[in-house]
């Protein structure tokens, strides 16, 4: 039987010899799905402490990275247990890096937080024109839609989107959160985002109330 | 250049030579930085085509020169597209918008750090390097004739480059930047930025503490070279952009990243080079070691804790920077010129401060131009000491 709390403490600490070996000896145990979830979820939970510390500048966003790949490998490591059960889909997010700016590391790193916290997320990628947010927001009706930039010149981009969102007609209901080194609380009242922030983990916190989860 | 263009000049010359020296000028230098899109954008110019036309670049950046102040020459321009793409590079790509970015590139795998710590040149030079630029990943005739065509490229870009600075600087009197020299690279941001990614050197870190250790010594020998390339003087002052350092933890930046940059920085002052870094994101929770480094060191600051920051760095070396240009989309003007004064009250108080932006503008439509323009005009006059 695995102790929850030890793995995700393991995973807040980012103690990947740790956290292998404790998700090998369960496995070892034969669990069923359901106990299988459990292990699932306190990897999840680990992540509000990679998050904590994070947001008391212990943690930076090298640390987050690791987090996200040592979440994506814990949880790969778990899937085969899980048979068939249906994941539970929290909501729907498309993500995407805006025009004229090529970074995508903050996306990234936001992109497996929301996975790992139970979002489908539709990744555009990098340097994406406003029209391609409104076709995958069209597509696929998400609940929020986020905007990834670094560049300052990434601010006119969030804006231009924004307003091709509105224009479009499906901004009612639309939340937009907008992330990475650009951003500020000034710049998401300019683009008219409804959130904003530089740390992933937060983010994604608000993105989980936001679908009340 | 006429007698009062001369007469500007001089007195800019002696204002940057006491900010550096830790004297009182008689007023705070003010430097702009401008990047090609941001005075394309200004000036009406297709980015594109100015990537590859000198004479478009110079009708962009001349118009920047005439409307924007600056003690020194404000425009930025040293990623050298044709060369780039001669090469074939991944490191230098252009955006769909026209915007020169480093993108996250994985040039180098785990197997390969104990090639690069036995021979860290030979591995850059014949490994590496055609994994970076493919067009020299051929034959050694045809890679010697990329290299060539290359070097070529980027030579004429330099000299047109050269004498568009060396003219718009006669035309407007102005004085001698605070870099002079070369470009330098911190060793662990060179293995991360051009080596191993941003993503895959945190990785290594924590799986391959080592060897990430032993590469970051192994390549520092070639930093110290590159800083001290081309015939470098005493009095220049190497440009250096840091990049990894707010972005890994204490322990990491103290194992990883602090021990070859301090290596780097006294190996190459004792040629009597200094440097002109700078410091990207929040550098606040390193300020005790940046104040270990060699006085009067230039460090320009995206952001942090600006009061600390000269209580503590600034006390020992000349700082800049905190300005960002943006807040000029949602200020008025009079806030703007509040924040830019607010600036001045803090860092310039005993001198070692010249006004610069936060990082350069990269796009015009980032700024309000006639609300930055009022904030370095209020600076240009009532700046003083």
């Amino acid at each position: 039987m695995i102790e929850t709390a030890a793995l995700k403490q393991a995973v807040g600490d980012l103690d990947e010899d740790l956290v292998m070996s404790l998700l090998d000896e369960f496995i070892e145990s034969n669990p069923g799905e359901q106990e299988t979830q459990s292990v699932v979820a306190a990897c999840q939970e680990g992540m509000d402490i990679v998050g904590e510390y994070f947001e008391e500048g212990e943690y930076f966003v090298g640390d987050l990275i690791f987090a996200g790949e040592l979440l994506s490998t814990a949880i790969d490591k778990l899937k085969p247990l899980l048979g068939n059960a249906e994941t539970n889909v929290v909501g729907t997010l498309v993500l995407g890096t805006v025009e004229g700016d090529i970074h995508d590391i903050g996306k990234n790193i936001f992109r497996s937080m929301c996975e790992a916290a139970g979002f489908r997320v539709i990744d555009l990628g990098i340097d994406q024109p406003p029209e391609a947010f409104v076709k995958a927001v069209k597509e696929n009706k998400p609940e929020i839609v986020g905007f990834s930039g670094v560049l300052t010149l990434s601010i006119d981009s969030m804006k231009r989107t924004c307003a091709a969102l509105d224009e479009a007609g499906v901004r009612d209901g639309l939340k937009v959160t907008i992330g990475g080194n650009a951003v500020s609380a000034e710049a998401c009242e300019f683009i008219g985002a409804d959130y904003w922030s530089k740390n992933a983990a937060e983010a994604v916190k608000h993105c989980r109330k936001w679908v009340g989860a | 250049m006429t007698e009062s263009v001369k007469a500007k000049q001089a007195e800019r010359l002696d204002i940057r030579n006491k900010t550096i020296a830790g004297e009182i000028p008689k007023r705070v230098f003010i430097v702009g930085c401008y990047t090609l899109d941001m005075a394309c954008g200004y000036a009406g110019v297709d980015l594109l085509r100015a990537h590859y036309d000198p004479e478009l670049r110079y009708k962009a950046f001349s118009a920047v020169c005439r409307d924007f102040y600056s003690d020194s020459y404000p425009c930025e321009f040293m990623r050298f597209t044709g060369a780039y793409q001669t090469l074939g590079a991944r490191n230098w790509v252009l955006s769909s918008t026209g915007t020169i970015q480093h993108p996250e590139i994985e040039t180098m795998q785990p197997e390969d750090y104990d090639e690069l710590i036995a021979d860290p040149y030979g591995t850059i030079i014949d490994k590496l390097l055609p994994r970076v630029c493919s067009h020299l990943d051929a034959p050694a005739s045809r890679r010697s004739m990329v290299m060539a065509k290359a070097v070529d490229c980027w030579n004429r870009y330099n000299q047109e480059n050269n004498a568009m600075v060396a003219g718009l600087t006669e035309q407007h009197g102005y004085s001698d930047e605070f870099i002079k020299g070369n470009l330098a690279v911190a060793p662990f941001d060179f293995l991360a930025d051009q080596l191993r990614g941003f993503k895959s050197v945190t990785m290594d870190c924590r799986r391959l503490p080592d060897k990430v250790e032993a590469a970051v010594k192994a390549i520092t020998p070639l930093m110290v070279k590159l800083a001290l390339a081309n015939g470098a003087q005493p009095g220049d002052i190497a440009l250096m952009p840091l990049h990894m350092a707010p972005y890994i933890n204490m322990k990491t930046f103290e194992r990883f990243y602090w021990p070859t940059f301090e290596e780097l920085i006294i190996e190459v002052a004792k040629q009597g080079v200094g440097y002109n870094l700078f410091a990207e994101q929040d550098w606040t929770r390193y300020h005790e070691y940046l104040s270990r480094l060699p006085e009067s060191t230039i460090i320009r600051f995206e952001e942090g804790e600006m009061k600390l920051l000269k209580e503590t760095v600034g006390e020992k070396h000349v700082i800049a920077g905190f300005f960002d240009a943006t807040i000029t989309l949602t200020r008025s003007k009079e806030e703007c010129i509040d924040e830019a004064k607010r600036i001045l009250d803090t860092c310039a108080p005993g001198g070692r401060f010249y006004f610069a932006l936060n990082k350069g503008i990269m796009d015009i439509k980032s700024i309000d131009v006639k609300k930055y323009q009022a904030v370095l005009d209020w600076l240009a006059v009532n700046a003083t000491y």
